[in-house]
C-alpha cells in the first residue's frame, strides 16, 4: 500500500469518530502520514502549519531539479561575466574612459540579477539549488572588492587588522600594541586565524587574510540561509532574503573587508541559527549542540565586542518569544547569559579598553535624544550625483516600506515561529538605524557600521513581504518585473551609498587624503622604511605628526605612534616657539610631510588633518609651510622620497 | 571504508601533512596548510559530535567552518598561554585536536549504523557534462577578471616612479652613519652622490648605478660637529639636486 493510499484510508476511518481519545489519535496518525507522504525539508524545526509564503516551494523541497544546467552553475557562469565587465571597469578606471560606469553597473546587475530571478521569482530551483545559488552570490560580490584592489590591502580598517597580524606572526603571541587601533589586540580572532593560515602555509599576511575572509563569506552564506530557513520553514523564504540581505550597502565592501566584525558576524548568525534549531536525538547531541553554539558565541566574544553585544541582545530579544511559544524553549536565554558573562569576563579581564572605544556610539545614542539632532554636516565635501542620490533615497523609501509591509505580513504567517516573530519585530530597528545618520558627530558612522546586523531581520521581512500572495494577487504577471525592479533599486541603493565613496567607486591615480586613492606606492614605501629603520629607535611614547593617509600608514606599516589634530604644526608659514611648543607639549619628534598637499585638495575629507581642525580650510598647503622645516636649525632631514620628507625635529626642539 | 570514517580520516590526514609539510615547497604547503587550519579541525569534530543524518549537507559545510575557526582560536589561546605561536606549535597543537577527535568519531560512527545516511544520487551524464562545461567557462572568465584585475593595479602602481635616500645615525656606533638609496625609478638608473661635512667639506663622492628595486647602503664617519649632508644627482642632470638628506647636530 502506498502512501498515499494509507493516508486516504486513515482520513475515512478517523472521520465517524473524531472525538474521544480514539478519534484524537487518529488524527494524529493522519497528521502523521501526511506529513510522511510528502518529501520532508531536512533538519527544520517542527512548527505548527502555518500558511507559507512561498506556496510553491515549501513541499517541493526535496524534488531533483528537472533544468538541464542548474541555476547555481548557470549563475555563476554570468557572475563571470560579470565580474569580467567590473575588473574592465576597474582596469579603464584611471584612463578616465566615459563609458566606464555603465561597465562597472553592468557588471554588477549581471551578477545580481540572474540571482533575483532564481531566488525571488522562479518555481523551478530545489532547495540544493537555492544555497548554491546563494553561495553563488556571495562569493561574486565578495570577489568584487578582491578585484578593486588585488595586489594588497588598501583600505584604512584592513590595514590596522593587518599590522596586528603581521606582529603575532612576526612575535608569536597575541595581544600587542597597535597604535593604529588599539581595540584590535585585545579582540584577536580574526589575526589569530589569518596567521595560523599565514604560518601553515608560507603565505603572505595579505593572501592569507584573503582566504580566511572568502571562507568567513561561505559561513555567512550559509548561516544566513540556514537561519531564515529555520524562522519561515521555506527554503523559498531563506533564498529570497539571503539575497535581500546582500543588498544592504556595505555588504560588497566593508563586510568583505579583512575586519573583525566582518569575521565575527558570520559566527553570530551561525549561533542563532544554531539555537533555533531543533537539537534531537539523545542527551548527547543535546549536549553536541549546546558545546557548539557556547563555542561559536565564545568564537564572536573574542572576535568583535559590537557584534559580540549585539548577538547578546538578539538572543535576550528572542527569549520571550521562545519562551511564549509554542513552547517553553529556554535556550535563547541560557545562550544570551552565556553570551553577556563571556562579554562581561573578556571585557574585565582581557580588553579593558572596550568601553573607552565605545564612547562614540554612547555619545551618538546620547545624541539622538537631544532635540537639535538634525543635520549632519557634510559642509566641504564634493556632493554626490544625482545618480547616486537618487538611487540611495529610493533604496531607503522601499526598504523603509517594505519593512512596514513585511512586519504585517510576517506576524501573520509565522505566528507558531518564535525566531521569525523575532526577526520581524526586531526588523523596525532598522528605522532607528536610518534616523542614527542625522545624529552628529559619529552617527553617520555608526548607522553604516549598524547596518549589516539591522539587514538581517530587514532581509526576512522583505523577503515575506516580496513572496506575499497578496502581492502576487494584487501585481498579477507583473509580479516579477515589480519584484526584480524593487531588489534592484535596493541592491544599486545599496552599491552608490556605500564604500567605496563616489569619486573612487573605480581606482584611479593619487588623489590627496582620498582614503583608498591616496595609499599609493611613495607614501607605503615611506611607512615600510619607517618600520625598517625607525620604529627599533623610538619608545612607544614618541609620537609622529603626519597628515590623514600617512599617518594611518605609518601606524599600521610603520607601527609608529601618531599625534592627532596636528594642523597647526603644518599650516604655520614660518618655525617658531608656538610650533616647538606644541610638539613638545604632543612628546611630537618625527615629522612626516607631503609635498603634494600643496598640489592636491583633499577629495575625501574636510581636512588634510585628523581632528579638531575646523579652523583651516581645504584647499591646499602653501608649499612654503611645508618647506619651511629645512630652514629650521637642528632639524633632520633623515629621508627623502621626492613627494615624502621625513624630519627628525630632536634638535630642533632643544635648539637655542 | 565507509564514507563516515573516510571523512574524519582525510581530515586527520590533512592536518597530519600540515604538519610534516610545514617549510615545504608553497605548492603543497598552500592547499595543504588552508585545508588543514580552515577545514581538517572543524570537519572532525563536527563527525564527532553529530555522527548520523540529523545534519544536513549545508549545516556540515556551515559546521566545518565555524568550528574550525572556534578550534584554531582556542588552540591559540592555549598554546600562546604555554610558548610561543610558531608553525611547528601550531601544527601540531591543531593535529593533535584533529586526529584525537577523527580517531573517536570514527570509533562512534562504527557502533552507530543506524544512523547512515544514502549517497545523494548523481545527475544524469547530459546534465553532469554541461554544468562542468559551464563552470570551466565560468571559471576562466573569472581567471580572466582577475587577470586584468592585477594588470590594472600593477599599472597604476607602475606610474609612481621615485628614488628613495636616507641618513640616519648608526645603532651601533654612534660615531657612524648610514646612507642609503633605493632605486623605484622602474628602470636602471645612475646616481652621483655627494656628502658633505661643515663647510661644504667634502666627506664622500661616488657614483652609483642601480637596477630598477635595487638599493645601496654606505657607513661614513659623523664630523665632530655632526653636520653632515648628502646630495643624490641624477647621472643625465649633474647639476639639479634630486634628493638631500642631512644630519644636523640632533639627529
Amino acid at each position: 500500500m502506498t502512501v498515499r493510499a494509507l493516508t486516504r484510508y486513515t482520513r475515512r476511518r478517523a472521520r465517524p469518530d473524531i472525538r474521544g481519545t480514539a478519534g484524537r489519535w487518529r488524527l494524529r496518525t493522519v497528521g502523521m502520514v501526511s506529513r510522511l507522504s510528502r518529501p520532508q525539508p531536512t533538519d527544520l524545526e517542527a512548527l505548527p502549519q502555518e500558511k507559507p509564503v512561498f506556496t510553491h516551494t515549501v513541499h517541493r523541497a526535496e524534488r531533483k531539479s528537472e533544468l538541464l544546467i542548474p541555476p547555481a552553475v548557470s549563475t555563476l557562469a554570468l557572475s563571470a561575466a560579470g565580474l569580467l565587465l567590473i575588473a574592465t571597469a576597474y582596469w579603464v578606471g584611471p584612463f578616465g574612459a566615459p563609458w566606464k560606469s555603465v561597465v562597472y553597473f553592468a557588471g554588477q546587475l549581471t551578477i545580481f540579477l540572474p540571482a533575483a530571478y532564481w531566488l525571488v521569482i522562479s518555481r523551478t530551483p530545489t532547495r540544493n539549488d537555492r544555497i548554491g545559488l546563494v553561495v553563488v552570490l556571495f562569493g561574486a560580490l565578495t570577489a568584487t572588492k578582491l578585484l578593486y584592489s588585488p595586489l594588497e590591502f588598501k583600505f584604512s580598517d584592513e590595514l590596522q587588522h593587518w599590522r596586528a597580524a603581521t606582529d603575532i606572526l612576526t612575535s608569536g603571541h597575541l595581544f600587542h600594541n597597535n597604535f593604529a587601533l588599539p581595540i584590535s589586540p585585545s579582540y584577536p580572532g580574526l589575526e589569530t586565524v589569518t596567521t595560523a593560515v599565514a604560518s601553515l602555509s608560507g603565505l603572505s599576511v595579505f593572501a592569507a587574510g584573503v582566504i580566511v575572509m572568502a571562507a568567513a563569506r561561505l559561513l555567512m552564506a550559509l548561516a544566513i540561509f540556514l537561519l531564515f530557513e529555520r524562522a519561515a520553514r521555506s527554503s523559498a523564504v531563506a533564498g529570497a532574503a539571503a539575497l535581500v540581505y546582500v543588498t544592504n550597502a556595505h555588504f560588497q565592501f566593508f563586510d568583505a573587508m579583512f575586519v573583525y566584525e566582518a569575521f565575527a558576524l558570520p559566527c553570530a548568525v551561525l549561533v542563532i541559527a544554531v539555537v533555533a534549531r531543533r537539537w534531537p536525538g539523545p542527551r548527547a547531541n543535546y549536549l553536541a549542540w549546546a558545546a557548539v553554539s557556547m563555542v561559536c558565541a565564545f568564537v564572536v566574544i573574542i572576535s568583535h565586542h559590537f557584534t559580540s553585544w549585539l548577538l547578546a541582545a538578539f538572543l535576550l530579544f528572542l527569549t520571550p518569544f521562545a519562551a511564549w511559544r509554542p513552547k517553553r524553549d529556554p535556550r535563547p536565554a541560557v545562550m544570551a547569559l552565556f553570551t553577556l558573562a563571556g562579554i562581561a569576563l573578556w571585557v574585565r579581564y582581557v580588553a579593558p579598553l572596550t568601553l573607552q572605544h565605545a564612547s562614540p556610539l554612547l555619545t551618538t545614542l546620547s545624541e539622538l535624544t537631544h532635540p537639535s539632532y538634525a543635520g549632519a554636516s557634510t559642509a566641504g565635501r564634493a556632493a554626490k550625483p544625482l545618480f547616486d542620490q537618487l538611487f540611495s533615497a529610493a533604496a531607503v523609501v522601499t526598504v523603509m516600506l517594505g519593512v512596514a509591509l513585511g512586519f504585517v505580513l510576517a506576524r501573520r504567517a509565522y505566528r507558531g515561529s518564535p525566531l521569525a516573530l523575532a526577526l520581524a519585530a526586531s526588523s523596525l530597528a532598522y528605522y532607528g538605524v536610518v534616523a542614527m545618520r542625522f545624529a552628529p558627530p559619529y552617527g553617520a558612522e555608526i548607522s553604516g557600521r549598524l547596518m549589516p546586523f539591522a539587514f538581517v531581520p530587514v532581509a526576512f521581512v522583505l523577503a515575506v513581504a516580496l513572496g506575499s500572495s497578496k502581492l502576487r494577487r494584487l501585481l498579477k504577471r507583473m509580479h516579477a518585473p515589480v519584484a526584480l525592479v524593487i531588489t534592484a533599486t535596493i541592491f544599486l541603493g545599496g552599491l552608490v551609498s556605500s564604500w567605496p565613496p563616489w569619486w573612487e567607486r573605480l581606482p584611479g591615480p593619487y588623489a590627496a587624503e582620498a582614503f583608498e586613492r591616496s595609499v599609493d606606492p611613495p607614501s607605503v614605501q615611506a611607512a615600510k622604511w619607517v618600520e625598517m629603520w625607525l620604529r627599533p629607535r623610538v619608545p612607544p611614547s614618541v609620537h609622529t605628526a603626519a597628515d590623514v593617509t600617512n599617518s594611518e600608514l605609518l601606524t599600521t606599516y610603520g607601527a609608529l605612534n601618531t599625534a592627532y589634530d596636528v594642523a597647526p604644526l603644518f599650516y604655520a608659514r614660518t618655525w617658531g616657539s608656538p610650533q616647538r611648543a606644541f610638539m613638545i607639549a604632543n612628546n611630537i619628534r618625527y615629522i612626516v610631510v607631503d609635498k603634494r598637499l600643496s598640489r592636491y585638495r583633499p577629495l575625501g575629507a574636510v581636512s588634510y588633518f585628523s581632528g579638531g581642525s575646523k579652523d583651516h580650510l581645504p584647499t591646499p598647503i602653501p608649499a612654503g609651510s611645508l618647506t619651511k622645516f629645512d630652514r629650521v636649525t637642528g632639524a633632520a632631514r633623515i629621508y627623502d622620497g621626492g613627494d615624502i620628507v621625513i624630519y627628525d625635529m630632536k634638535g630642533a626642539l632643544h635648539a637655542p | 571504508m565507509p564514507r563516515k570514517i573516510s571523512v574524519p580520516a582525510t581530515a586527520a590526514v590533512l592536518s597530519l601533512l600540515g604538519v610534516a609539510l610545514t617549510y615545504s615547497h608553497i605548492a603543497l604547503a598552500v592547499p595543504v596548510g588552508v585545508l588543514a587550519v580552515l577545514v581538517a579541525p572543524g570537519l572532525s569534530v563536527q563527525h564527532l559530535l553529530f555522527p548520523g543524518s540529523q545534519v544536513s549537507g549545508a549545516e556540515r559545510a556551515a559546521l566545518t567552518v565555524g568550528l574550525s575557526f572556534a578550534i584554531v582560536i582556542v588552540v591559540s589561546l592555549g598554546v600562546n598561554a604555554v610558548t610561543k605561536l610558531t608553525p611547528q606549535t601550531w601544527s601540531l597543537a591543531l593535529a593533535l585536536i584533529t586526529c584525537a577527535s577523527a580517531v573517536a568519531a570514527a570509533g562512534r560512527t562504527v557502533t552507530d549504523r543506524s544512523q547512515r545516511s544514502a549517497r545523494p544520487a548523481k545527475p544524469p551524464g547530459a546534465r553532469r557534462g554541461a554544468a562542468i562545461g559551464l563552470s570551466v567557462f565560468a571559471v576562466l572568465l573569472i581567471t580572466a577578471a582577475f587577470s586584468l584585475a592585477v594588470r590594472g593595479a600593477s599599472h597604476l602602481a607602475a606610474r609612481s616612479h621615485f628614488t628613495e635616500a636616507w641618513l640616519l645615525p648608526s645603532t651601533r656606533d654612534p660615531g657612524l652613519a648610514v646612507f642609503g638609496l633605493q632605486n623605484r625609478e622602474g628602470h636602471r638608473v645612475t646616481y652621483r652622490v655627494v656628502v658633505q661635512g661643515k663647510h661644504r667639506h667634502v666627506v664622500r663622492q661616488t657614483q652609483v648605478t642601480l637596477n630598477n628595486d635595487g638599493w645601496w647602503r654606505e657607513t661614513m664617519p659623523i664630523p665632530p660637529a655632526r653636520r653632515l649632508i648628502a646630495r643624490v644627482y641624477l647621472a643625465d642632470r649633474p647639476t639639479a639636486v634630486y634628493r638631500v638628506v642631512k644630519l644636523a647636530g640632533g639627529g
